[in-house]
């Protein structure tokens, strides 16, 4: 028998996420709650109503959670932070290629995140965010950001070399999602870009450039890591502690955008 | 017929960049009619102006004001040493020639004010070499201009050269002396990467930052109000031994709201298969672009290809004669070019402002 997952009923891309679950070797996709060995929701206070709140759980948006239910968390074993950024094959390639020592020391990070049908919100800088600090492994030591309608640009330093700049558009004259992400180390460099993945659609009327769908292989990616800490039984507290390092650097952002300065970080407390 | 006006072309210095005095020998009305330079340079610099001398069958004088007074030139090509470009363009504009300048303009803002104020006085006109006419940036230029994208709001430049610049960082031993800056620029003459040769070491920002400050330039045309930026000296053991950068990243703001961004670094011939990565992202209230600043190109693969050989190949590029298209105009309307010395003074100033952006961990107003 395989693990059994339930995702919390009517949660908003239900069918997308048992969809999805179905890719994932060994999962069971159940709609019985209490009988699940793990649980996918976006809803802390279902979560925590749930007859199953002493099984494993996947939290949704970890980086929108209540300050004050962050320490809970961290205190929790089985509450698991989905880290969907991360889980983009894109993304992940660019980490493996780093994790082979095929880059070097990580020296720049360059990403455009353009996307309109995503709230730009904490979660979405703190997604970007995230990225960067898995990258460099570790938290930057200075953040400058600047602010515009639908716009926010993130300027990184680390200690050492490392550098990024990350800006995320939601405007409104953005008809379709375009991101982009390299990485230069000081061995190689590994590119991702839209740009060159698209595919061209010619017709009387002239030539339009179609993106090749990615499918939803970040989601497969998420769900396939959760499988493997119900399988292993691993302790998340450390991720949630994480998290927390996370919206503090968003919070950076936001003081730097009000004060119009670069905010310096001290031993990761922004 | 063609019988637009013919201009004497004095190379004045070409210990650095050779492409630019031939690409201005390859236009109709440039006549390359010597080459000069102070009597007092070192023996490599006489040495490359007579190779460059013999090679276009000129004379080469090591008398700057006597060449003046022997050819009657009408403009004078200056690419030696960045930190002898402004000195030799006053020498030209005192004398009354239209002058064109390799990149970069000085690493002393002063030298730029002092060749600005020259330039003014004697009514010349000006051209500091650049890549604005690119076929990519002519597209985006146009594209820009024509409303396509809106009123611009964000403008962002990857500029990255994929060479090498010597020793890797981390190879010298605690008993080896520092890398000799001006040695190994010469050094690197044989392949050019040695847009740096010079007595003073100079960084990427400095060196490279004038082509994607002026893509911004031209494509923006607001005013830059301030610079954050972070720089590193990630690659090579020369850039370390100086403390000068080779990796840099600058976040811009610019009047009207518009936000910018520059990536710059010499990243290593590892790290591209090409010249390197240089791209646009501009987001506009009706639309964006993504824009390679490679494109057109031709890719050519095939057993044996020498690793040095870039396999995409750029084609119908004509940037060089659209810039001397540019310049022989100026000379004739009185007009100025798209990148004269004016507006390559402000390109040293936004560049000295970033370089105390980094050192400073401020922003730097400007």
């Amino acid at each position: 028998m395989g693990i059994r997952i339930a995702v919390q009923p009517r949660m908003g891309q239900y069918g997308k996420i048992v969809e999805m679950l179905r890719c994932v070797r060994g999962v069971e996709c159940i709609a019985d709650v209490a009988a699940a060995d793990g649980l996918i929701t976006d809803d802390l206070v279902w979560l925590k109503q749930s007859d199953g709140r002493d099984q494993f759980a996947l939290l949704l948006s970890p980086f929108q959670v209540d300050a004050g239910c962050l320490g809970d968390l961290a205190a929790s074993e089985k509450v698991f932070p989905a880290m969907q950024a991360r889980s983009a094959p894109r993304v992940r390639q660019i980490k493996s290629e780093i994790d082979a020592g095929n880059l070097g020391q990580p020296g720049l990070l360059r990403s455009h995140d353009w996307d309109r049908s995503y709230a730009l919100d904490d979660q979405r800088l703190a997604e970007n965010l995230d990225v960067a600090v898995w990258y460099f492994d570790q938290l930057p030591s200075v953040i400058y950001a600047v602010s515009r309608r639908n716009y926010v640009q993130m300027h990184l330093g680390f200690e050492g070399d490392g550098m990024a700049i990350l800006d995320v558009d939601a405007g409104d004259s953005l008809g379709g999602s375009y991101q982009s992400l390299h990485l230069i180390g000081s061995r190689g460099a590994a590119y991702s870009d839209d740009h060159e993945n698209v595919q061209l659609a010619i017709d009387a009327t002239g030539i339009e450039a179609v993106p090749t769908p990615q499918g939803d292989a970040a989601w497969v990616n998420m769900l396939r890591a959760f499988y493997e800490v119900i399988r292993s039984g691993d302790s998340q507290q450390s991720e949630w502690r994480y998290v927390m390092e996370i919206n503090r650097l968003v919070g950076a952002v936001h003081r730097s955008v009000a004060q119009q300065r670069p905010i310096t970080l001290e031993s990761g407390n922004g | 017929m063609d019988e637009s006006r013919q201009f004497r072309v004095l190379v004045l210095s070409v210990v650095k960049h050779a492409y630019i005095p031939e690409a201005v020998a390859a236009h109709r009305q440039f006549e390359l009619v010597a080459v000069a330079d102070q009597s007092g340079v070192p023996e490599w610099v006489h040495t490359r102006n007579q190779d460059f001398a013999e090679r276009f069958s000129i004379p080469y004088l090591s008398d700057i004001s006597g060449a003046i007074k022997k050819y009657r030139p009408d403009v004078a090509v200056v690419s030696s040493e960045a930190e002898r470009h402004c000195e030799l363009a006053v020498e030209a504009a005192k004398a009354g020639l239209h002058i064109i300048v390799d990149k970069p303009l000085s690493n002393q803002l002063n030298e730029c004010d002092r060749l600005v104020d020259a330039v003014r006085v004697a009514d010349v006109r000006t051209l500091v070499w650049n890549r604005n006419f690119m076929p990519a940036l002519q597209q985006t230029r146009s594209a820009v201009h024509a409303g396509r994208i809106g009123k611009l709001r964000a403008i962002h430049c990857d500029f990255y050269f994929a060479k090498d610049a010597g020793p890797p960082k981390g190879s010298r031993s605690g008993n080896d002396p520092p890398i000799n800056w001006l040695k190994r620029q010469i050094d690197a003459h044989a392949d050019g990467s040695d847009g740096a040769v010079g007595i003073q070491p100079m960084g990427e920002l400095e060196v490279e930052g004038i082509y994607p400050l002026a893509y911004i330039h031209v494509l923006c045309g607001a005013p830059i109000k301030s610079v954050f930026a972070r720089t590193a000296s990630h690659f090579h053991q020369a850039h370390v031994d100086h403390a000068i950068d080779d990796l840099a990243t600058v976040t811009l703001e610019m009047e009207g709201g518009i936000v910018g961004s520059l990536c710059i670094g010499r990243i290593g011939a590892a790290s591209h298969p090409d010249l390197g990565a240089i791209k646009l992202h501009l987001i506009g209230t009706e639309g964006s672009l993504v824009v390679h600043e490679s494109r057109p190109e031709v890719a050519s693969f095939y057993r044996g290809q020498p690793a040095s050989e870039f396999p995409h190949r750029r084609v119908a590029d004509q940037y060089e004669y659209l810039l001397m298209e540019e310049f022989s105009k100026a000379i004739e309307t009185g007009a100025e070019t798209s990148l004269d010395v004016t507006v390559g003074r402000e390109i040293c100033r936004i560049i000295d402002a970033c370089l105390r952006s980094a050192r400073s961990g401020s922003v730097i107003q400007l």
